[in-house]
């Protein structure tokens, strides 16, 4: 019996696959280079694509308020938090601190861009596990709140409103009556969406105890938002920097995942939305 | 002013003192001037002791100011902890060799690696520095302040070759500058 000569030594190897460079939202174009192990990917490497825009650049030939608009290009979902930002940071610099109908009022508009800006993380999610519907009606939902960015500014997405000091335009006549219209029948949108998705099947399976990242790793790469209160710390520059931005004035709950998965910032961006409604009809009150 | 952040001064100024450049604090804001080498033992410092614990590296950015001491680092940290935001500055040789801090925070990876694409900043013992988000082949460091906007060349299809090329830019129309003098300044009416 003598198997053990019959042996033949050879070598497993994984495989590189070039995934692209094409699509995720075809911007720059990502290019991946996955090694596989069987069907395991094991390892990616990433080519972002050429995603800078050059703003920097193009800013050392701009004065400040010439640079305002191109910080809504920057992130076309939540365009007034980046104006929002920016506004914010020369206000610093300068020293210069603005009255309390204006934090307030960009405060309405910030919430507005959150709205905007989870309704389009949840269901375009959703489009990519296979939900079709909630895309749908919450783009009719986007549609509406936009509507509120032209009533203001003239402009459906690059408002170009809040600006160092203030803003461009005051707010029309009429615009807290028709914010809270929005926001009684809004709930009821989140509602529906509620129900198509988290008891079902599919997104379950496909967001459940999927991408788990732990409290520690969340730290030493840098998350932020909803990815760091996903890993469950409450940390929320709403409430940690409050006493600069003006949300001391209002009531808010941090709401934080227990395993850091993905169903956990679903869930988390959906509570937001709420709060965020609720945060909206409290910021009305201060205004009529 | 933050109780915090004269607590952490003066401890800095204990623990560092011959190593600081200068300390810059007020009203949310606190800045750390610090030689570059000993930028990694400082980040370790503030990472690792139960005091400070700025465990979170957000922001790496660097400036270009057209000088002799020409190129700052920025690294912003936060301590959950503590609830505090700092940042350390940090001069760059004129070598243009810094060291890398992925060992303390591998957060930094990509921003480093941006880095070195846009200002030309070599990291040491990065271990994977390449450019990110510039074309494959691409050369010169584009947001130096001597890098013109346009850049140098430009990207066309042939339909000759029937091929994308890289030719020399030409532009037709000159850069223009819209410094109009404003009416509401002084010198316009004189």
């Amino acid at each position: 019996m003598k198997y053990s000569k019959q042996y033949k030594s050879f070598k497993v190897k994984n495989f590189l696959l070039n995934f692209g460079p094409q699509h995720p939202a075809a911007h720059g174009v990502l290019r991946l280079i996955l090694e596989l192990d069987g069907e395991l990917v094991i390892k990616t490497e990433a080519h972002i694509g050429l995603l800078h825009r050059g703003t920097e650049k193009l800013i050392e030939y701009k004065n400040t308020l010439q640079a305002l608009p191109y910080f809504d290009r920057l992130d076309y979902v939540s365009m007034m938090v980046q104006e929002y930002a920016f506004s914010k940071a020369v206000e610093n610099l300068l020293g210069y601190s603005i009255n309390i109908f204006d934090i307030i009022l960009r405060i309405v508009l910030i919430e507005i861009t959150r709205i905007l800006n989870h309704l389009l993380a949840i269901t375009t999610h959703a489009l990519d596990v296979g939900a079709m519907t909630p895309f749908l009606w919450a783009f009719e939902e986007r549609e509406k709140l936009m509507f509120f960015y032209e009533r203001l500014s003239g402009a459906r997405l690059h408002a170009a409103l809040i600006r160092p000091g203030g803003f461009t335009r005051s707010i029309p006549l009429g615009f807290f009556e028709e914010l809270k219209q929005f926001l009684i029948q809004f709930p009821s949108r989140i509602d529906e969406i509620e129900d198509l998705l988290n008891k079902n099947r599919i997104w379950y399976q496909r967001l459940y105890n999927i991408g788990i990242v732990n409290l520690k790793d969340a730290f030493s790469y840098g998350f932020t938002g909803v990815l760091l209160r996903g890993s469950g710390l409450a940390w929320d520059l709403r409430d940690v920097e409050s006493n600069q931005n003006g949300y001391d004035l209002f009531n808010l709950t941090i709401p934080i995942g227990s395993v850091g998965d993905c169903y956990d910032r679903y869930l988390i961006r959906l509570y937001e939305m709420r709060s965020s409604c609720l945060l909206l009809n409290d910021a009305c009150s201060f205004f009529f | 002013m933050n109780s915090f952040s004269l607590r952490l001064q003066s401890l800095f100024i204990k623990v560092f003192g011959n190593k600081l450049r200068a300390v810059f604090f007020g009203d949310n804001f606190f800045l750390l001037d610090v030689n570059s080498r000993d930028l990694k033992l400082i980040c370790f410092f503030l990472k690792n002791f139960s005091f400070f614990k700025f465990d979170s590296l957000i922001n790496l950015f660097s400036t270009d100011s057209m000088g002799i001491g020409r190129y700052f680092l920025y690294y912003n940290l936060i301590s959950i902890k503590n609830k505090f935001r700092m940042f350390i500055r940090t001069l760059v040789p004129s070598s243009m060799i810094i060291t890398s801090i992925i060992n303390i925070y591998p957060g930094c990876n990509w921003l480093e690696r941006e880095i070195w694409d846009f200002f030309g900043i070599f990291f040491y013992e990065h271990g994977d520095l390449r450019r990110i988000l510039t074309d494959y082949g691409f050369e010169g460091f584009p947001l130096r302040k001597n890098f013109p906007l346009t850049g140098f060349f430009e990207v066309l299809y042939d339909i000759e070759i029937k091929a994308v090329i890289y030719t020399f830019l030409e532009v037709t129309q000159e850069l223009r500058f819209y410094k109009f003098t404003s009416p509401w300044d002084r010198s316009f009416f004189h």
